[in-house]
């Protein structure tokens, strides 16, 4: 057990959508220990990109906020910080890869100036100290010919390139904490596996944390040590991957794990669980994954059960193992 | 339908326009009911002098002229004036720009080349200079200021229908029409017309504030409707010679009902936009913590 | 970049044909007979026939086509029927003045504009925000000679910061310049507003703040210059627009520029000065356009390869 890194706690982010409330995120509880791979898992519209955001604190303004909950980066809480502080983390200690590599590079500014602006923000670097630095990182990425690619324009790059891009943006101050929002499902299959092979090689190298969101159990096995499955805004089950594979706990993931026809599947969807996902303007009571659990009880349809532990490192809210 | 409805009564800004918009069109039909004295009437004092250049006072709201005429008889009067040739001016722009538009973005091709040339030609054509060198060589008479405006609006309405029509063309409905063996003609003004109301809607509320504009700039700069007929922009070149010696108010005030007047219409414009322009209606988002 | 330069540039030419001709065809076929004109109104008949024979009237109108159109490739546009002095050193004249009101107006407005909208965008929602939406309305609502008045009104006769109207120095310049650029920068500030606030949401400024950039470098380093593309090609616009409308704000501050010389030619008749006049005009608007073309890949690169620019 290394030390904890960041801690989540009782996370609370609502989004305030035509006067009605969305609780993305509704009581989330997590924690990251330094140089470990977690991974976060379910499905799309369960809160996980939101909790991401929330630790980043880019929750988009005026649609929503976080409100409850501790995050504790390095045992300081970052919802307190002031935004000059928590831009000063931002990009530095913690960093984060989005989804959609097509659209999250700025289409009018040049890599060079996009990768380069990194280090002049967070290393004082003037222009050409940080343009050398981009270059560099840029080949540590994979990027082929970085002198030349530093004046092309993201339009000119692939999907693939791109997200090293964002990548080489992410990892350019050496942060702690590494956040990869579904950093590869835009991706070809066969570019999927290059981009995670490089932040896993990415992450040992450097002795990051890292955080993989993403929908695909495939994903999950091979390249995180510990999993926390998420269930409209909450954790449901938190285990390591092998005993997540082999014994799942939670109804939830039981069927999750059933989906997949075995660890190694990369790429295909979550699916086979019976009901609809949840309505996130009128969340069940109780449990929330009730209306579609085959062992739901009374209890279930009243009282939320706690994410409790149920074994060796494992954690799970269910009211099956109350009894533990 | 109810659903745009209701969200354009709920629009405030949109309000804050049709109600500018209805008053001074109230004010404008009704207004011999509304003023004390008739528009080229030049008042005189019992004793036997002028009425002249009387600051705003009870009796005469908006003050008096040089001739001895009430500024708010004439300022509701040119309302008359800046409606009728915003409303002319826009159905023969959209007459033509319908038309034309509708014509060119159904048949593609050489229609469409040709269309598309001679809007452009006409986008490129100073506005000012053009419409006065139509009212100035062409015979005197209001029809022409409709006519001369008309021409100048046409080619921004039949850009927007025919990018419309471009868009509307390929749905189902218009294809089902076509095979049911409808002719161009009907399909056009049957089943794409209709569809395609909305923006062009907007786009003709926003365009009298714009013809409302070009209007008082030909009447002050001496081009627009024959005095004595009150006309806005003519009150103010008028007024504004003796601006400068105190008398502010003969310019002031028909400045203030142009203002009112565009921006009713712009409000009302936008509004629309808003409302039946699903686009804009989107959420914005922002990222960050400012 | 060369192949993109010289599409644009073909494709202004059926315009700028287009152009030639009706304005040829405006000034042909109006009533008044130019050599009536010209002799005065006491002239006998065979002077008139002289005259016409002379400014080719009596020949087909599509002979006097071809002939103007030669004369506009050259640069003659015939002279001025008042005072028989060529077109083109008439325009010439007067044009500088006009060049620099226009030019002054338009960097005014984009700055003005620009700042207004960007302010707005950030403070959505804010007083500032409000503050600044109900300026531009307004400010796109009235007529700019009423606003020139009021300028007028409130700095040469109640503050008398400014002198009164007339040519003389760049003190009587500073009116005029501020009346034609409000409209414009109204409408560019309601712009520049739309455009941040849609920018403001895409990902890539998400990415930006994910980077840990100031709020400075996010809204002007990166948001900025996408949100610039569309007020480009209105201020190309707009340049030309405010030749044509400098008319009414030449009239109210009695200045000598192009705009005065149309307004006596429509009053004098004076048909080759008109025609020349509009046709200048129309060419500053095909340039400006062109200009704004050419310039758009300085703000998005991606125009630049493709042929068909910005959708691949």
């Amino acid at each position: 057990m290394g030390e904890r890194i960041l801690t989540v706690r009782g996370l609370k982010t609502h989004y305030y959508i035509g006067g009605r409330v969305v609780k993305a995120v509704d009581g989330l509880d997590f924690d990251l220990e330094r140089c470990e791979a977690l991974g976060i898992v379910g499905e799309s519209g369960c809160g996980k990109s939101t909790a991401a955001l929330s630790v980043m604190g880019l929750i988009p303004l005026g649609a929503g906020r976080v409100v409850g909950g501790q995050v504790l980066f390095k045992g300081k809480s970052l919802l307190n910080l002031s935004s000059e502080e928590m831009r000063k983390i931002r990009g530095n200690e913690i960093s984060m890869i989005f989804q959609e590599p097509m659209v999250s590079l700025n289409p009018v500014l040049t890599i060079g100036r996009q990768v380069s602006e990194v280090f002049m923000v967070h290393k004082g670097l003037n222009r050409r100290e940080a343009l050398d630095e981009a270059i560099k990182i840029l080949s540590q990425v994979g990027i082929p010919a970085p002198g030349q690619m530093v004046r092309e324009y993201p339009h000119r790059l692939s999907g693939g390139m791109r997200q090293r891009v964002m990548i080489a943006m992410a990892i350019a101050c050496s942060p702690e904490v590494l956040i990869a929002d579904e950093p590869t499902s835009e991706l070809d299959v066969t570019v999927q596996d290059q981009v995670l092979r490089l932040l896993r090689e990415l992450k040992e190298k450097m002795g990051m944390a890292m955080l993989l969101i993403t929908h695909d159990l495939g994903v999950v096995a091979e390249n995180v040590r510990n999993v926390l499955v998420m269930y409209a805004g909450r954790a449901v089950e938190y285990s390591d991957v092998p005993g997540l594979f082999k014994e799942p706990m939670h109804p939830y993931t039981r069927g999750l794990v059933a989906s997949v026809p075995g660890p190694g599947a990369a790429g295909k969807k979550l699916g086979g669980i019976k009901g609809e996902p949840p309505n996130p303007f009128d969340l069940p009571g109780g449990c929330r994954f009730h209306p579609r659990c085959e062992y739901a009880r009374e209890i279930c349809r009243i009282r939320e059960p706690d994410l409790v532990k149920v074994g060796d490192g494992r954690l799970c809210a269910c009211h099956l193992y109350n009894n533990w | 339908m109810e659903n745009t409805w209701s969200r354009f009564l709920r629009n405030k800004p949109a309000m804050a326009g049709l109600f500018l918009v209805a008053a001074i069109t109230l004010a404008a039909v009704f207004a011999p009911y509304i003023t004390r004295y008739h528009p080229t009437e030049q008042l005189i004092w019992t004793e036997g002098s002028k009425v002249q250049l009387v600051p705003p006072c009870g009796r005469f709201w908006f003050g008096t002229d040089i001739y001895g005429r009430d500024v708010f008889s004439r300022v509701v009067y040119g309302a008359r004036t800046s409606l009728l040739i915003g409303t002319a001016s826009t159905v023969i722009s959209l007459a033509i720009g319908v038309t034309l538009g509708a014509l060119a973005g159904y048949y593609g091709g050489v229609v469409d080349d040709i269309v598309s040339w001679l809007a452009n030609v006409f986008f490129a054509f100073p506005f000012i200079l053009f419409v006065l060198a139509l009212v100035a060589y062409l015979p005197p008479g209001l029809p022409l200021m409709y006519a001369a405006i008309g021409i100048v609006n046409w080619a921004g309405v039949a850009r927007l229908v025919r990018g419309q029509v471009l868009s509307v063309r390929e749905k189902e409905y218009v294809e089902a029409a076509e095979a049911l063996g409808g002719s161009g003609a009907r399909v056009i003004l049957r089943h794409i017309l209709p569809n395609i109301m909305a923006p062009v809607l907007v786009q003709a509320t926003l365009g009298m504030g714009g013809i409302i504009m070009l209007e008082s700039s030909l009447s002050f700069l001496g081009f627009g409707i024959q005095p004595p007929t009150p006309s806005w922009g003519y009150e103010i070149d008028q007024g504004r010679q003796y601006l400068l010696a105190g008398a502010w108010w003969w310019s002031v005030f028909p400045g203030m009902a142009i203002m009112a007047l565009v921006l009713g219409f712009n409000l009302l414009g936008d509004g629309l936009r808003d409302v039946l322009d699903p686009r804009t209606e989107a959420g914005e988002r922002r990222w960050g913590r400012g | 970049m060369v192949i993109y330069t010289i599409k644009r540039l073909l494709a202004a030419v059926p315009v700028v044909i287009g152009v030639i001709a009706v304005v040829f065809i405006l000034t042909s076929i109006v009533p008044g007979d130019p050599a009536r004109i010209i002799a005065g109104k006491t002239a006998d008949p065979e002077t008139i026939q002289r005259i016409r024979e002379e400014l080719g009237l009596d020949r087909p109108l599509w002979e006097q086509f071809t002939d103007f159109f030669k004369g506009v490739l050259t640069f003659d546009l015939g002279r001025s029927y008042r005072n028989n002095r060529p077109v083109t050193q008439v325009i010439m004249e007067r044009l500088p003045l006009t060049a620099k009101l226009a030019v002054s107006s338009t960097a005014l407005a984009v700055v003005a504009g620009v700042s207004l909208g960007v302010v707005s965008a950030v403070k959505k929602d804010f007083m500032l925000d409000h503050g600044g939406r109900v300026l531009a309305l307004l400010g796109i609502s009235a007529p700019s000679f009423w606003i020139g008045l009021m300028l007028i009104l409130l700095f040469c006769v109640k503050l008398r910061w400014i002198p009164g109207t007339g040519d003389g120095g760049w003190m009587y310049l500073v009116l005029p310049v501020i009346t034609l650029a409000i409209r414009p920068a109204a409408f560019i500030a309601r712009l520049t507003r739309s455009g941040m606030l849609e920018v403001l949401g895409q990902d890539y400024i998400r990415t930006a703040w994910a980077k840990g950039l100031p709020g400075r470098a996010v809204v002007l380093g990166h948001a900025l210059k996408n949100a610039m593309i569309p007020v480009v090609t209105v201020a190309g616009t707009c340049m030309a627009e405010m030749m044509g409308g400098a008319i009414v704000v030449e009239k109210l501050f009695s200045l000598p520029g192009i705009g005065r010389l149309g307004l006596e030619a429509i009053l004098a008749r004076d048909f080759p000065v008109i025609r020349g006049q509009v046709l200048l005009l129309a060419l500053v608007f095909v340039a400006a356009n062109l200009l704004v073309d050419l310039t758009y890949p300085l703000f998005d690169p991606r125009i630049k390869y493709g042929g068909k620019g910005r959708h691949e």
